[in-house]
């Protein structure tokens, strides 16, 4: 196999480029069924990934790509890695990793990122801000919800 | 910041990785969410997804049965091998319920006694208390002994049960590994196991090389003039296998079997040793065995900060967990006092109203 036919470009929603291994690409499910298909050529539009998002999809892949089937000592190394990952991500980009990971199916990023939202949002408001979800409950009705289980609401 | 349109699925799959607390809380976000998660889908989901990403929660239930009190504690785990120690402070998780027997756990769910003979289920991770209607034994239970019951769960049929079986006084009953129990009937000993789904009975005879079982006594770790027997033994679940295994006894060595082959009524025999160092002059009680193939022992004398000995039958090493923060001094001091442990999982059953 010629180097070329190793490489693979992924190109983003702003019609930002990345050139990557064919091995990283691949983890998504989405792209390893159009290759398979013979569907696109060597270059890969994703209409609906922004750049910053896909730059950040492609550091996954890359690392996963490495580590994946070294043994358990780098499972243990790449939990850490993943953690560290997410760590700093703000809500926003989560959601946008949970909605890219999920059109390129990539399953266990998709996991990552849904744990990592629901690990960082603690407050009812912040899911009607970010989701844009109407609370659609009368103020007894919510009342009601909270009298429930009074105690899951002291922290 | 302006929100990013998430489709329901991904918003569900989301919803299913936060602990049940968390979730009783976001029913508050609307009238959706509230609905999907008190559904029974969503409630099962939830478990599977809750089991297998981590590792399970640690259930210790103290049981006063003179006090009427219930103490149960669900810990963060220190089943993994690199925990020795924790400092266990987060008392908030601690929850005194009225109740005199904790019988078994099961996915989430307790099964507990209520007032004199009664039977609830306690959900620990919703605070949720629910007690069964009173019914009628056919021959009306003695009033000593009572009842024991435990609980089980059907995975085809999506339903629990509890089956209740009434123990006269010349019977004992062993029901800590789940679907299990020992008939101590006469002379004869027998297993005798259930089938939650099927609702049958199948009886495992004990052959004599398993000695007697020994006599099992509710209340180890207060009165243990009537408990010094040295042939004391536990059910427990090894490898999805009956095992019978001895506690611990000051010598250190302990002997455990495994039925085989039920029909064949083949059983193998194994002897283990603890490890001098860990297990100096204590004497110890098999409480359970873990998921990751761990058998817990508890020391007889109760130990404050409270301590735990996970025992790995593979490798044959020992190590122990401290749980600081536990009322240990309160319960030392009771007349008779059990202790339940074992592996434990967030349940979202019962959160509807």
């Amino acid at each position: 196999m010629s180097k070329s036919e190793k490489k693979i470009v992924l190109k983003s929603l702003d019609n930002e480029a990345f050139e990557v291994e064919k091995a990283v690409a691949l983890q998504s499910q989405t792209i390893w069924v159009m290759c398979e298909d013979k569907c696109v050529g060597n270059e890969i539009p994703l209409e609906n990934v922004t750049g910053q998002i896909l730059a950040k999809v492609i550091d996954y892949c890359k690392k996963h790509a490495v580590v994946d089937g070294d043994g358990d000592e780098s499972s243990e190394e790449l939990k850490n890695w993943d953690t560290e990952f997410t760590k700093n991500m703000d809500q926003s980009t989560l959601f946008n990793m949970i909605l890219a990971a999920n059109y390129l199916n990539i399953k266990s990023l998709l996991n990552l990122t849904c744990q990592a939202v629901a690990d960082k949002t603690k407050t009812i408001d912040e899911f009607h801000t970010f989701l844009n979800i109407e609370n659609n409950f009368t103020p007894e009705e919510e009342a009601q919800i909270c009298q429930e289980n009074l105690w899951a609401f002291d922290d | 910041m302006t929100p990013v349109y998430v489709p329901l699925d991904l918003q569900i799959n989301t919803l299913l990785r936060l602990p049940v607390k968390s979730l009783l809380r976001f029913r508050c976000v609307s009238k959706l969410w509230s609905s999907i998660i008190t559904s029974r889908d969503f409630r099962n989901q939830h478990l599977k997804i809750g089991a297998s990403s981590a590792p399970p929660r640690l259930l210790i239930a103290f049981v006063e049965p003179y006090g009427e009190k219930v103490l149960v504690v669900s810990s963060p785990n220190p089943n993994a091998p690199s925990f020795s120690s924790c400092s266990y402070r987060d008392l908030s998780l601690v929850k005194n319920i009225k109740g005199n027997m904790m019988y078994n756990a099961c996915r989430g769910l307790i099964c507990v006694g209520t007032g004199f003979k009664d039977v609830g289920i306690y959900n620990h991770s919703t605070r949720q208390l629910h007690t069964f209607p009173q019914f009628k034994f056919k021959k009306g239970p003695e009033v000593f002994p009572r009842p024991n019951y435990m609980l089980g769960y059907d995975p085809v049929e999506d339903q629990y049960k509890v089956l209740a079986v009434d123990a006269f006084s010349d019977q004992r009953l062993e029901h800590k590994a789940s679907r299990k129990y020992l008939d101590y009937q006469n002379t004869i000993y027998i297993i005798v196991s259930f089938d939650v789904m099927l609702e049958t009975f199948n009886i495992i005879k004990v052959p004599s090389k398993v000695l007697t079982l020994g006599m099992w006594f509710p209340y180890p770790w207060v009165d243990t003039s009537e408990s010094d027997n040295d042939t004391d033994k536990t059910l427990i679940n090894y490898r999805g296998k009956i095992g019978v295994v001895e506690n611990p006894r000051l010598k250190g060595s302990f002997r455990m079997w495994v039925v085989e082959d039920a029909e064949k009524e083949e059983w193998s025999m194994s002897t283990f040793h603890l490890p001098e160092s860990a297990a100096a002059g204590l004497d110890f009680l098999v409480m359970d065995t873990f998921s990751n193939g761990e058998i817990c022992l508890v020391p007889k004398e109760l130990s404050d900060p409270f301590c735990l000995y996970y025992y790995n039958l593979e490798k044959k090493s020992m190590r122990s967990v401290r749980i600081e923060g536990l009322p240990v001094s309160e319960f030392k001091r009771a007349e008779r006092l059990s202790l339940t442990i074992s592996d434990h999982y967030e349940s979202l059953m019962f959160s509807e109203t």
